[in-house]
């Protein structure tokens, strides 16, 4: 049997244990890759960075764990340039899973900031998940502590928090920015809800696939502006200045982006050498 | 009138949301408060009636001894036990929160990591340039994997500009027209449901 034939039926575990070898290695040793940030990360660090301290940001996660290990990055930058500026952040969620991973990665961030890891009530607040999250989402704009039954994740009381004193309805008066991080439609209700009627402007962080969804949004101006994906992340993390997850996950995704497009090459070289048959 | 009236309490119901979403007096008065609890009732109706159906369906696989019958144990036990565990605790709590981080996350993870070896075995066997469309599939894949990666920039300082350029004019175009269709749909859908022509989602082949 002779070389093109044997390739015309590799066995796909070979394929299998390259994503392995690459995924593993590119982990270990990721290549230094910054890539340049492009123009709608450079929005949204910019919103992020206009808001004063003290100011208002209401960040609504939508995504579940089979997102995580490429949203927890973005949100873990985004919310550390936010506590990094002294914003005051809440927190809400669309799924039981979205607030325990809201939780987690607020909770790791705020180790970083004295203020925040010894703020929770005054400089953020993790209001977890509701039934009906769209419900919730549109009474927040009529009042944040109603919304959410005037309890938080874990069920403490919402009445003698500062942060939701300051901040109780979710309109452009009390909030300077709005932030979906999302691996689906959850973007969607932010526009409905909070961007287009209480004129909050919203930014997106979503997983790469999601980003073409999001096009005819941010071209209408109703989404001020998106991360896509490790890349966006990476970018995030390289203009706060605090390259750290991200910039390891986008070295690892190039190795395998640069394995996947050999494969490609490969499976073509071979089609055309062997005369088009599989 | 089992024929009639579950279209007339679904043009009844989905009619009197609409109501309360369009006028203002709705608002004025507390009715779209109102609806919004109702929607939330129903929330967890929806979710006992999944609780019941999944036990249901589960427990004759056990009863019958069908394939992969072990599988349904696993899963009620899980679910009841998770369950359980929350009607004493709440999310945040140690246990649930170990189980949370420890045993769904790399669960997940794993689901979700594995779309790379898929996509890895298509790229080989699928992404095969037999004519111009699939010359056209496969540079665009190509374009899409180096601009997500970063790497396109390192290979040519142009290539930022052209990802930019795809996103925003085929793109933004593309997914323009396919909302806006699918919106159209939806909205005649709607219609449909609320005037009572459309009955597939009640089961019109009994009906």
């Amino acid at each position: 049997m002779t070389l093109i034939a044997r390739l015309q039926h590799l066995d796909r575990r070979w394929l299998y244990l390259g994503v392995l070898v690459v995924t593993v290695v590119g982990s270990i040793w990721p290549p230094r890759i910054v890539p340049r940030p492009s123009p709608a990360t450079r929005a949204a660090y910019d919103l992020a960075q206009a808001v004063p301290p003290g100011g208002g940001v209401f960040i609504y996660i939508e995504y579940g764990l089979g997102s995580s290990e490429e949203l927890d990055p973005m949100l873990a930058a985004v919310l550390g340039h936010l506590a990094s500026r002294g914003a005051r952040i809440m927190l809400a969620a669309r799924s039981p899973e979205s607030s325990q991973i809201a939780e987690r990665v607020m909770t790791s961030v705020a180790r970083r900031f004295p203020a925040y890891e010894n703020g929770y009530g005054q400089t953020w607040v993790n209001l977890g998940y509701r039934p009906a999250p769209d419900v919730a989402l549109r009474a927040a704009t009529s009042g944040i502590g109603a919304a959410y039954n005037q309890v938080d994740y874990a069920g403490n009381t919402l009445r003698g928090m500062s942060i939701v004193d300051d901040l109780p309805v979710l309109d452009r008066r009390h909030f300077d920015l709005a932030y979906a991080f999302d691996s689906g439609d959850g973007f969607a209700p932010m526009i409905y809800y909070v961007g287009t009627p209480m004129r909050v402007p919203v930014a997106v962080g979503a997983i790469s696939m999601e980003v073409p969804v999001l096009q005819p949004y941010l071209a209408a101006g109703q989404l001020a502006a998106v991360i896509g994906g490790a890349r966006g992340a990476a970018e995030y993390e390289a203009l706060a200045g605090q390259p750290e997850q991200a910039n390891v996950l986008v070295g690892a995704s190039a190795l395998a982006a640069v394995y996947v497009l050999v494969v490609m090459a490969l499976g073509n070289a071979v089609a055309h050498l062997g005369g088009g048959r599989r | 009138m089992r024929k009639d009236l579950p279209v007339w309490l679904g043009s009844l119901a989905g009619g009197f949301v609409v109501a309360t979403r369009w006028f203002a007096w709705a608002s004025a008065t507390g009715l779209d408060r109102t609806v919004d609890r109702l929607i939330v009732a129903s929330y967890a109706v929806a979710a006992a009636v999944g609780f019941i159906g999944l036990t249901r369906v589960h427990l004759r696989a056990i009863d019958a001894r069908r394939p992969l019958w072990g599988y349904s144990i696993v899963l009620l036990v899980a679910m009841y036990g998770y369950a359980g565990l929350l009607f004493f605790q709440p999310a945040s709590a140690p246990v649930p929160d170990w189980i949370f981080q420890n045993v769904m996350g790399p669960v997940f993870a794993t689901m979700y990591g594995l779309i790379a070896f898929f996509i890895t075995s298509a790229a080989y066997r699928a992404f095969r340039i037999r004519n111009a469309e699939s010359a056209v599939l496969l540079v665009a894949a190509a374009v899409a994997l180096l601009g997500n990666s970063a790497l396109g920039t390192r290979i040519w300082p142009g290539w930022d500009g052209l990802v930019a350029w795809i996103m925003a004019v085929p793109v933004t175009g593309g997914f323009r027209a396919i909302q806006v269709g699918a919106a159209l749909g939806a909205l005649a859908t709607a219609v449909r449901v609320l005037l009572g022509l459309e009955r597939s989602h009640l089961g019109s082949a009994q009906l």
